[in-house]
């Protein structure tokens, strides 16, 4: 099976696309002995000509974040590459993984719809399409999403490789919480506070040194 | 009511996309509205990279320079901005969606609680309504005009404001759906 993996984050090798897309090619590889080469996105001269190659694989793998509610725009002109390839005779199976930096699945959905809607417009069969939340960590190495995350990709990886299929129940499991509910939103609230201040992103501000210019309008005449 | 028209055609040379724009464009000036075309294609806008230095190194600034900065400049001036492209491949051009990702120094990092999700706290007091006019491909079906309907209800909410109409026109500037 020849496998295109394509890495669509902007930010290119270290980001948390990579390190999850490249976990799902070692548990293919973990069936198949075989592995893929993973093309950054952002890195490449020619998006047309990299659309192009994909006709000589069986399998896509497409990873992406969520950006502003939908793929990033070089996905989008990716996309539209590949739309000039449309219903070539030979079989091809398509799989999306898309993960943002909110907790909850559901901002993912919209564009799972798109995803999928764009697999039937081009003739490709899709397995599924795996989403994951609060992936902004995942590209550190020591932390604990990735301990929690990769394991389960590269299951999910071999199991695709062994039967063509991507296991719901796991699909499931990755993409929790769909949303927030009842007292655990209550929770999440409390934990964010009221909205100008969190640990996370002021901790960078101070190391920065642009603590004191967080609220800063720079774009007002 | 001072609107912005980001127009996302990439192609100058669609004249049936160019014809239903100046059309839709001509009514809202004739409503009496103020209205700025800003020409996507005309300008140079450079792909988000993900650094995070509008949040936490240069608040509210972008450490990439382009054309983006002053368009942006131009959206917290106004009341309504419009999202306009030819549907391509059943969404929004790409150009339009690689400017779509410079708004983020529109927002703080900070969290709030939105209909239940999470999302950032706004930036800015002004936060004009947003708007989706797009011209159909031939293939365009309900279920695309739903799809970008229910992502740029999405995009609103992102940034604490509303989608306040979404139109989708056919070739020949037939009205197909709207909101
Ligand atoms: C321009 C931009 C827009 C983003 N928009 C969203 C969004 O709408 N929803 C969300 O949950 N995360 C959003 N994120 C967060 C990313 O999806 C998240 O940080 C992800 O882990 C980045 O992965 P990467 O390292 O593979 O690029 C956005 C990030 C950037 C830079």
């Amino acid at each position: 099976m020849r496998i295109f993996a394509l890495n669509g984050s902007p930010r290119g090798k270290f980001s948390n696309t990579r390190v999850m897309i490249d976990e799902l090619i070692k548990g293919i590889a973990d069936r198949t002995g075989t592995t893929a080469r993973i093309h950054d996105l952002i890195l490449e001269e020619d998006v047309k000509e990299l659309a192009m190659s994909t006709e000589q694989h069986e399998l896509l793998l497409i990873g992406f974040p969520l950006y502003v509610d939908s793929m990033p725009g070089i996905v989008k002109e990716f996309f539209e590459s590949m739309g000039a390839l449309r219903r070539f005779p030979e079989s091809k199976q398509i799989v999306f993984l898309i993960h943002s930096g909110f907790s909850e699945a559901i901002h993912s959905r919209f564009v799972e719809r798109y995803c999928r809607k764009l697999a039937s417009r081009m003739g490709f069969g899709c397995p599924g399409v795996i989403i994951k939340g609060g992936s902004e960590g995942v590209r550190f190495l020591s932390s604990e999403t990735r301990e929690q995350l990769l394991p389960m990709l590269r299951e999910l990886g071999e199991h695709l490789a062994a039967t063509g299929e991507l296991r719901q129940d796991m699909l499931k499991e990755l993409a929790a919480p769909e949303r927030f509910e009842g007292e655990v939103l209550e929770m999440v609230r409390a934990s964010i506070g009221d909205g100008t201040s969190h640990p996370y992103w002021d901790q960078l501000l101070r190391n920065n040194d642009a603590f004191e210019q967080r609220f800063a309008r720079p774009l007002l005449g | 009511m001072r609107v912005l028209v980001l127009d996302g055609n990439p192609d100058a040379d669609d004249k049936s996309y160019g014809a239903i724009l100046s059309t839709f464009v001509q009514k809202l000036i004739f409503e009496g509205k103020p209205v700025e075309v800003v020409t996507l294609h005309q300008k140079n806008i450079k792909q988000c990279v993900g650094c995070w230095t509008c949040w936490v190194n240069m608040p509210g600034k972008c450490m990439l320079k382009d054309d983006v900065e002053g368009i942006l400049m131009k959206i917290v001036e106004s009341d309504l901005v419009i999202f306009a492209s030819p549907i391509i491949l059943g969404f929004m051009s790409s150009l339009l969606k690689r400017f779509t990702d410079r708004m983020i120094p529109l927002v703080l990092p900070y969290f709030q609680v939105l209909e239940g999700e999470i999302h950032h706290v706004p930036r800015y007091e002004n936060r004009p309504l947003l708007a989706a006019v797009v011209v159909a491909e031939e293939e365009t079906d309900r279920e695309d005009h739903e799809i970008i309907f229910d992502i740029y209800t999405r995009n609103a909410l992102n940034l604490s404001t509303k989608l306040s109409m979404y139109k989708v026109f056919d070739r020949n500037g037939e009205e197909l759906a709207s909101r």
